[in-house]
């Protein structure tokens, strides 16, 4: 608190969330570095050791928000706990970071709910792009999403819920470990079993058992390579994913035109095709 | 000057990239240039990488999405 022409002076609170990206520190932006070293304090989400100590370095006055993490606790009440950690510093009039790792908007539930909060109570919140897994995922395996177009879900989720598969798209399945575990409670991959086998059946009535998808995980080190599985799909119920592995299903390739809407367009086929592979003399 | 750390190799690794050349063409030279030496260096000598990668990740802190 300050004091301003005799009058106590509470300095207004803030919220930035940033991403420190999958790798321990390179894919960290200019500008998330530049958030971090001015907050008054920043919470860290970062699942590794090296990400964190390189936050604290940047900025003594970190705090892992690790300690809300507990074995048969449900991660709904651990990001319901962190939003309130976030929330209630920036009420204090704390300008607060909070750095999760990858991209702090994606698979993160508390970001998005302290800054819809702190917006609510008419302070200052804002988010700021990381590289996600997803990026790394692009890069490592060279899979462009505008190819076939992309599905992209978590495993649970799909499972439980009445989702299409689009076969022509590409399919990145999150989360497989975790495929069909309802609780919210574990912090292991030991219970993916059947989640997996039902998504295998469900996958089977779109493609041919032989075909061949991808169990990825980004590196999070810079001495690691991505892992990159390759497995058929009549194997994938065997599989033993972990936490953070990754389902890739390449797509069976382009659906056909409709020649309904080119016409309407005034096109024909052939006119597109041309167009989109001119002949270079 | 403190002595140089795993930790510190890897956070450089991974943002020096004149530093990562050198160490894919000679590993435990470039580890043992930059100043690691015992325990760290082993790491290094021994390439496991799935060691490594335990001792720092702990992933069962990996986010999760809860709206389902």
């Amino acid at each position: 608190m300050t004091l301003i022409q005799g009058q106590e002076h509470t300095p207004k609170g803030s919220l930035v969330v940033v991403g420190t990206g999958i790798s321990v520190a390179g894919q960290m932006t200019i500008a998330t570095k530049s958030h971090i070293e001015n907050a008054d304090i920043v919470y860290m989400g970062i699942m590794n050791k090296i990400g964190e100590h390189v936050v604290t370095n940047i900025n003594p006055n970190s705090v892992s928000l690790d300690d809300l993490y507990q074995e048969g606790k449900s991660r709904a009440v651990t990001y319901a706990q962190m939003a309130d950690r976030i929330v209630q510093s920036v009420v204090e009039g704390k300008k607060v970071c909070v750095a999760f790792y990858g991209h702090p908007g994606v698979f993160v539930t508390p970001s998005h709910e302290a800054i819809r909060r702190v917006r609510e109570l008419g302070l200052d919140a804002q988010m700021l792009p990381g590289v996600s897994a997803e990026d790394c995922l692009i890069a490592d395996l060279g899979i462009d999403p505008s190819r076939f177009g992309c599905q992209s879900y978590e495993a649970t989720q799909f499972l439980f819920r009445d989702y299409r598969i689009d076969p022509h798209m590409t399919q990145i399945i999150w989360q497989i470990g975790l495929a069909g575990e309802a609780t919210l409670s574990v912090l292991d991959a030991n219970h993916s079993e059947s989640g997996l086998a039902m998504l295998a059946d469900i996958l089977a009535e779109h493609y041919p058992e032989d075909h061949e998808l991808i169990i990825y995980e980004a590196a999070t080190l810079p001495l690691c390579e991505p892992k990159i599985q390759k497995v058929l799909l009549r194997e994938l119920q065997f599989a033993k994913p972990t936490l953070i592995s990754t389902l890739v299903v390449p797509s069976l390739g382009m659906p056909a035109y409709r020649q309904d809407r080119l016409a309407k367009l005034g096109l024909t086929e052939q006119q597109v095709i041309n167009f989109r592979s001119p002949k270079v003399n | 000057m403190a002595k140089k750390t795993i930790v510190d190799f890897l956070v450089e690794l991974d943002s020096n990239s004149k530093l990562m050349d050198a160490y894919k063409k000679d590993p435990v030279g470039t580890a043992e240039k930059y100043g690691l030496s015992g325990e760290d260096l082993q790491l290094i000598k021994d390439q496991d990488w799935d060691e490594v990668a335990k001792r720092f990740d702990d992933t069962s802190k990996a986010t999760r999405v809860i709206s389902y």
